[in-house]
């Protein structure tokens, strides 16, 4: 691999070997490598030795592709049921990425949800998820949120998505009655509906408890 | 030397401060010789609380179920003293609506405002009012749930547009929002710790200075990095010790007890006003309340001690 002057590839293990491995490679410009071997040591030294030899000993001799194709195999379902959960249980006015790779859809609510707040209320549902403003040095991305369909299985998922639509929708209707754009009513449930939330409650998930971190934003200091 | 058992963490969103404070407290009472029992606040809490059998209980927890009442409620029902306030102080201090119609019913002066639950705008058509409040407030006007710690879900509406969407952040933490007269000046808080003759003592004034950011920039007070604080702060004469007269004022008409933290504004033209009170005020290296402890000469160790011995001199019923 040479891109002469003007590329540095960056590459990891922890999407397609495990993700604790935090092990990856790049591909620089001499001074460039340089450069990132002085902050990585300053980081952490250096990654341990005997993963990296675990590793480069598996990829040397095992047959990885078929392992890389089992776990796409596993991520393919669990992106197919999060983009069939949102379909059902987010708003319209909702939109979200179609990812062809990767671990994570990246869903964009109405700009009058601010998703850091919304992460709140979600926590009180235990289900979580990154706001979008994480993602960005300069303010942007208040109304978005990165979705992780690696780490849960599909019922999981579908369970959270619901429950992330729930306080979607209600924070939706109630901006609908400030503003007069919809009219104060109270929600109607079908019959259906009913039924299929009445199975859904009867097979409750025990999804697990994040840290709240990123919904703090005060920081400490003004306690 | 007692047994202090130190709750900390907990659910909120408060919870990583929380640890912070704890381990500080913890190091101090082991300084002090008494021997600390960390308790990370969870399902298991009243078995460990009897496993522990402490002499009393240092909450260091923030937040819900910290601030609120509920573990003071539990401390009492087994009987155990602990440190701070007591359930009713707690319970008013945490809803802001409620700390402001207490403060002024004795006077205490406190920004405008109106308050409102979720059911007034879903089932009432409270936002046909919203125009009414708008003009009564002015903007720009500051939207914010009744009850939370820090300043999470605070929003800074600067026109009738911003209103909806600040109302639907403040309902992600509380189903009750305050909508508060904005009070341009400066951003002052006031910590006491009762002296050992129980009457409140009010520490140095300290002064949030936000950074380099222009005058509206609201939100920017309350991110890291952004805000400096000045302890004691530099005001003119006597408005020092107005600023700690009225922060007792306000502390007693809560019926704190122990410590807490009053915050206020003092306005341009030399106005103060209460914005609410904090019944577990931090405790970590950069808390306000240690600071302004610093600056009057009381170390931290000092302080826990105080706050220890006000715990234990006082009755654990009925308060």
């Amino acid at each position: 691999m040479d891109g002469g002057e003007f590329v540095i590839y960056l590459g990891t293990f922890s999407k397609i070997l495990s993700p604790g491995i935090r092990l990856g490679w790049a591909a620089a410009p001499r001074p460039v490598l340089q450069k990132m071997n002085l902050g990585k040591q300053a980081a952490d030294l250096c990654s341990s030795s005997m993963t990296q030899l675990f590793v480069a000993e598996y990829f040397a001799s095992g047959d990885w592709r078929e392992y890389v194709d089992s776990l796409v195999g596993i991520y393919r379902r669990r992106r197919d049921a999060m983009l069939e959960a949102l379909e059902r249980y987010f708003p319209r006015e909702a939109a979200w990425t179609q990812p062809q790779g990767g671990l994570f859809i990246w869903a964009t609510l109405p700009d009058y949800i601010d998703t850091t707040d919304l992460l709140a209320r979600a926590l009180d549902e235990n289900v979580a998820f990154v706001p979008g403003r994480a993602a960005y040095l300069d303010g942007r991305g208040g109304s978005s949120m990165r979705l992780n369909f690696s780490g849960s299985d599909e019922q999981a998922i579908r369970e959270g998505v619901r429950r992330i639509g729930k306080v979607v929708a209600e924070q939706v209707a109630l901006y609908g009655t400030l503003t007069g754009a919809a009219p104060a009513a109270p929600p109607v449930v079908d019959e259906r509906e009913a039924g299929h939330v009445a199975e859904q409650l009867a097979d409750v998930l025990e999804l697990p408890r994040r840290g709240a971190a990123g919904g703090r934003r005060r920081a400490e200091s003004d306690r | 030397m007692s047994t202090v058992a130190v709750l900390q963490g907990g659910r909120s969103l408060e919870r990583q401060v929380s640890l912070k404070s704890g381990a500080r407290v913890e190091d101090a009472l082991q300084r002090l010789g008494h021997t600390a029992v960390a308790i990370d606040v969870g399902a298991d809490l009243v078995a460990r609380l009897e496993d522990a059998s402490p002499d009393v209980v240092f909450v260091a927890l923030h937040g819900r179920d910290g601030e609120d009442g509920t573990i003071q409620e539990l401390l009492e029902v087994l009987g155990l003293p602990y440190t701070g306030s007591g359930v009713a102080a707690c319970i008013r201090c945490w809803d802001k609506v409620l700390t402001k119609h207490l403060l002024r019913a004795v006077g205490v002066p406190t920004p405008d405002f109106h308050a409102f639950s979720e059911t007034a705008f879903r089932e009432l058509g409270a936002a046909q009012a919203l125009p009414a409040i708008e003009s009564q407030l002015d903007f720009p006007l500051v939207v914010k749930p009744a009850a939370q710690g820090s300043a999470l879900g605070i929003k800074f509406a600067r026109t009738a547009a911003d209103v909806p969407a600040a109302i639907v952040s403040a309902f992600s933490y509380d189903r009750k929002v305050l909508l508060e007269r904005y009070v341009p000046g400066r951003d002052l808080a006031v910590s006491i710790v009762e002296s050992e003759d129980g009457a409140p003592l009010a520490l140095p004034v300290v002064e949030a200075v936000a950074e380099g950011r222009d005058f509206y920039d609201f939100e920017a007070r309350y991110e890291i990095g952004r805000t400096r604080f000045v302890c004691p702060a530099e005001l003119p004469d006597g408005v020092a010790e107005r600023t700690q007269e009225l922060a007792i004022e306000a502390y007693r008409a809560l019926g704190c007890a122990g410590f807490a933290r009053v915050d206020l504004m003092l306005r341009e033209d030399g106005e103060l006003f209460v914005l609410e009170a904090n019944s577990v005020p931090g405790l970590t290296e950069t808390s306000l309340l240690p600071q302004a402890a610093d600056a009057a000469g009381i170390g931290f160790d000092q302080l826990v001690a105080r706050i220890l011995a006000m715990a234990l001199s006082r009755e654990p019923a009925g308060r």
